[in-house]
């Protein structure tokens, strides 16, 4: 007998052996029911809250304690999942699947959506603003990236880095990497979701494959290095790129800047686990806690090197970018959610936002 | 779920599906309570879809895409590897007690794969699905599947003590 057949013979002898058990459909359709129930309650519950917090939405300026109401800010909306479902401003969008696990980095954005993964399936799914979401890509242990200001995304398929157009709906490339540069997330420290992807936009995508930050330039279709924790690079670590600026972390701490026009910069009190807004006009960090003891969260103007400390209590601060200008910023105490704020860099004003249950933010 | 026809439409699927996701998830883990653990929530997320599930060319394949999915979630969660003793809760046991041994000797090895290896071996020697079908359930590539095969077959081969790896039609390595 051959192995072939032996495994035949086997799959099906044990499979016979084993009595299925009897299905309760109503244990089913009640099980359903609690599911759905559990998002609408909760979205119930956010609505409740919004309305609340609509009439106490607080303008929070560089002093935490002066709170007074204020005016949403153009230049970008937030953009954040949480029990009720995907937020979208002040929409709240049910999704087709349960995704969320927070720190993974399962949430990124195009201008026209968001994509997230089902970790249930390892699907990639594409939820525009206008529109029904649609299973785009398939076998993403790592979660997708996106360009917030356009159209592209980008998830691994397994060994192979796909990168999809959102808006013509096909993928633009598909570039087979070995096998150890593809890791299912980068740090989750103050950084909620990892920042895998470190820039995707028409010209490349940057992405961290555990020790050496890597690029896909689009145009030619070749992989290259930008940073390896080799030799000089030892030195400092690549954090984040946007187009001729990036982030880098020193081995003697804090944070530098360069690409800018003028000198290299080393914002004072920022953190290296810093993430550049879309347009790679702001810097979000961690900010070292004045007490010494905690962590808060500040924006940096790339162009001036002003520094905006953020009004939130120092305890512990995970940041993340949505669209614009809008930064967004967990702060937790003692692993439970404190204060859930959007601060708009341009203006320097934060609102705080409304929350169900964990806070999943985007991972751009 | 709005309608009769619609609840009896997912009545139909589970009664002609569930026995076979149930052993399918039973050959996966070894573990009777976790596959029926496995269905429940299959069939609940099934449910919980259906108008769109019940419009697709084949519902029992995005069935089976989660349920495969959903177990190897459960293995990589496991805090340890450990292979079942045995196959313990067997209500409808029966056959010759050579023909079991030999069974339950090749299936400890299936167990024993990695959790990829062991889901194409499930897919290809139990539900009988083709490569192209393996590849959509596990989300694979075709090539994905084929090198999986093949190293599955290598490694049951040198446990099993075959002479020789065959290949499999429809799953060459």
């Amino acid at each position: 007998m051959t192995l072939d057949e032996r495994l035949q013979r086997a799959a099906h002898g044990v499979a016979d052996r084993v009595e299925a058990p009897y299905v309760d459909l109503g244990a089913v359709r009640a099980g359903a029911r609690d599911r759905t129930r559990r998002t609408q309650t909760s979205v119930v519950a956010v609505v409740v809250v919004m309305i609340a917090v609509a009439g106490v939405l607080f303008q929070l300026n560089r002093n935490a304690e002066s709170l007074e109401p204020v005016t949403p800010t153009p230049g970008g909306v937030p953009v954040w999942y949480d029990a009720a479902g995907l937020h979208h401003g002040d929409v709240v969008e049910e999704t087709p699947v349960e995704v969320w696990e927070k720190a993974s980095p399962d949430l990124a954005l195009v201008r026209s959506g968001a994509l997230y993964r089902d970790p249930a399936t390892d699907d990639v799914w594409f939820h525009p603003w206008a529109g029904e979401p649609r299973i785009v890509g398939r076998n993403s242990r790592a979660g997708p990236g996106g360009d917030p200001n356009g159209d592209l995304a980008a998830w691994f398929d397994g060994d192979e880095l796909v990168v999809y157009d959102t808006s013509k709906g096909g993928e633009v490339s598909r570039n087979l990497l070995p096998p150890g540069d593809v890791v299912i997330s980068g740090t989750g420290d103050h950084v909620n979701g990892g920042n895998l992807f470190r820039q995707v936009s028409e010209q490349q995508v940057v992405w961290n494959s555990g020790q050496a930050v890597q690029r896909l330039d689009l145009a030619t279709g070749t992989v290259s290095e930008l940073w390896n924790a080799s030799g000089d690079g030892f030195r400092r670590e690549l954090r984040d790129v946007h187009d001729d600026v990036a982030l880098w972390s020193p081995r003697r701490g804090g944070l530098e800047v360069t690409g800018t026009e003028g000198d290299d910069q080393r914002p004072a009190g920022l953190e290296s686990l810093a993430t550049l807004s879309a347009d790679g006009a702001f810097v979000l960090a961690p900010w070292e806690g004045d007490g010494g003891e905690g962590h808060g969260a500040a924006i940096a103007d790339v162009a001036s090197g002003e520094v905006w400390k953020l009004p939130l209590p120092e305890f512990y601060a995970y940041v993340a970018w949505s669209y614009g200008d809008v930064a967004l910023v967990l702060v937790e105490r003692d692993e439970v959610l404190e204060s859930f704020l959007a601060c708009h860099a341009t203006t320097q004003t934060c609102d705080r936002l409304p929350y169900d249950g964990t806070v999943t933010l985007p991972t751009s | 779920m709005s309608s009769a026809t619609d609840e009896e439409r997912f009545t139909d699927f589970v009664r002609a599906h569930s026995g076979t996701l149930f052993r399918t998830a039973y050959l996966m883990t070894g573990d009777y309570q976790r596959s029926e653990d496995l269905l429940q929530a299959t069939l609940v997320r099934v449910y919980q879809h259906w108008s769109r599930v019940d419009v697709m060319e084949r519902p029992v394949a995005y069935a089976r895409r989660v349920l495969v999915n959903q177990a190897n979630s459960w293995w990589r969660r496991r805090s340890s590897h450990e292979l079942p003793s045995d196959f313990a809760h067997e209500p409808s046991w029966s056959g010759h007690v050579d023909d079991v041994a030999e069974h339950d000797r090749v299936w400890r090895a299936v167990l024993s794969l990695p959790p990829r290896q062991r889901a194409v071996m499930v897919l290809r020697y139990y539900e009988d699905l083709s490569e192209f079908d393996i590849a959509e359930a596990l989300g694979m590539a075709p090539g994905t599947v084929k090198s999986n095969a093949h190293a599955a077959q290598r490694r049951l081969a040198d446990i099993l003590g075959e002479p020789t790896v065959e290949t499999v039609e429809g799953v060459q390595p």
